[in-house]
């Protein structure tokens, strides 16, 4: 099966309708399930710890992972990788410090905690401009990705495709509250858990399952610049596309501190090879 | 006594409840403190000793990447350690003051 990035893809557009209408259809299902606040913020407290770690898995790998840290990838090599730690290791402070005042006060936010033991009005209004400030960019980031992801895959406008979803999210969050949010993070959650374990399963099977094998790949000479810039991927990138055009790419030793690249590409269906 | 420093004077505090307060906090403390010192002693060495987290251990892993790995490993370690202790000490003695 052969996709072209930003031209319309039947199957992705179908996943993608999918995953709207089972957002919604969950939206619906917990609307009907929230009566009180307690099931809002809390969803009644019925969900359980596994429910709740896939779906803190969803929201973790979100399009500030996947995209952020592929995009890193892709720029700076696997030195990007370092900023995944940063996510994962903010997650056991938050539950050492926060989780159990959270549940021992039986409260929903962080700031109705701290609001117990302090003034409420200027404990609020700072915990709203946090809360703000780190949406703001937070959300500006994960909203620029989801459109342009949307408009790669479906070839929709941009602005269509922010709108979209951000039209699903707030029907999710406004409606179903934390039962519907829950439910929604945990079909993201297992969806991609899913499609990330195969992926890295295909990707190390070219490697005989061996993760070093794939590094080793893309380790540096000995002789190499240590701050030398760029991925050490160029050639082999030269090399797949010249190759999908039924060329070649050959190195040439002449001398003893001396190295050809040679590149070959048909013109033709029948002429002969052309070098560049 | 929720956060620390913040005891209501007004209210009279059982001296248990006080001593299982107080050690969920050195716990919670000295789990946070480790997380931060693995992780930003890690942040630090890519900041300041590349050479160093570039030396190849065997072929295809640096001792970065091992570094990197350990880190993760350490922050589902301290999870495990925090659960098994909240399970098994401190919801019990809750449970023993309720009762």
């Amino acid at each position: 099966m052969t996709s072209a990035i930003g031209e319309p893809n039947a199957t992705a557009i179908a996943f993608f309708a999918l995953f709207i209408v089972l957002s919604l259809g969950i939206t619906v299902w917990a609307s009907r399930r929230t009566r009180t606040a307690d099931h809002f913020y809390a969803a009644g407290r019925s969900v359980t710890a596994f429910q709740n770690g896939l779906a803190l898995a969803g929201d973790y790998m979100s399009a500030a992972s996947f995209l952020g840290i592929a995009g890193l990838v892709a720029v700076s090599g696997f030195d990007g990788l370092i900023y995944s730690i940063g996510f994962l290791v903010g997650w056991p402070i938050v539950m050492f410090l926060i989780a159990e005042p959270l549940r021992n006060l039986g409260r929903y936010t962080f700031a109705d905690v701290v609001a117990t033991r302090l003034r409420q009005t200027p404990i609020r209004i700072a915990a709203a401009i946090g809360a703000l400030a780190v949406i703001a960019f937070y959300l500006i980031a994960q909203m620029v990705g989801a459109g342009n992801l949307i408009r790669l895959l479906f070839g929709l406008p941009y602005e269509a495709a922010v709108v979209i979803v951000g039209v699903v999210m707030l029907a999710y969050v406004l409606f179903g509250g934390m039962i519907a949010t829950t439910w929604v993070q945990i079909v993201k959650a297992v969806l991609l858990l899913a499609g990330a374990t195969i992926l890295a399963g295909l990707v190390l099977m070219r490697f005989n399952f061996n993760p070093l094998a794939l590094f080793e790949r893309f380790r540096r000479g000995e002789n190499s610049e240590p701050d030398a810039p760029g991925l050490g991927l160029g050639l082999w990138i030269v090399r797949s596309i010249i190759e999908r055009h039924s060329g070649s790419v050959r190195v040439e030793r002449t001398a003893a501190a001396r190295t050809r690249f040679v590149l070959s590409l048909p013109l033709g269906q029948d002429s002969a090879d052309d070098q560049v | 006594m929720l956060w620390p420093h913040m005891s209501n004077p007004t209210q009279t505090v059982d001296p248990t409840l006080e001593a299982v307060s107080a050690a969920r906090w050195r716990m919670a403390i000295l789990l946070t403190t480790t997380m931060m010192v693995v992780y930003f002693g890690f942040i630090l060495l890519v900041a300041f000793n590349k050479p160093l987290l570039g030396t190849p251990l065997i072929a295809g892993l640096s001792l970065g990447m091992l570094l990197g790995v350990l880190v993760i490993v350490a922050a589902w370690v301290l999870t495990w350690i925090y659960v098994r202790w909240a399970n098994t000490h401190y919801d019990a003695s809750l449970r023993s003051l309720r009762s």
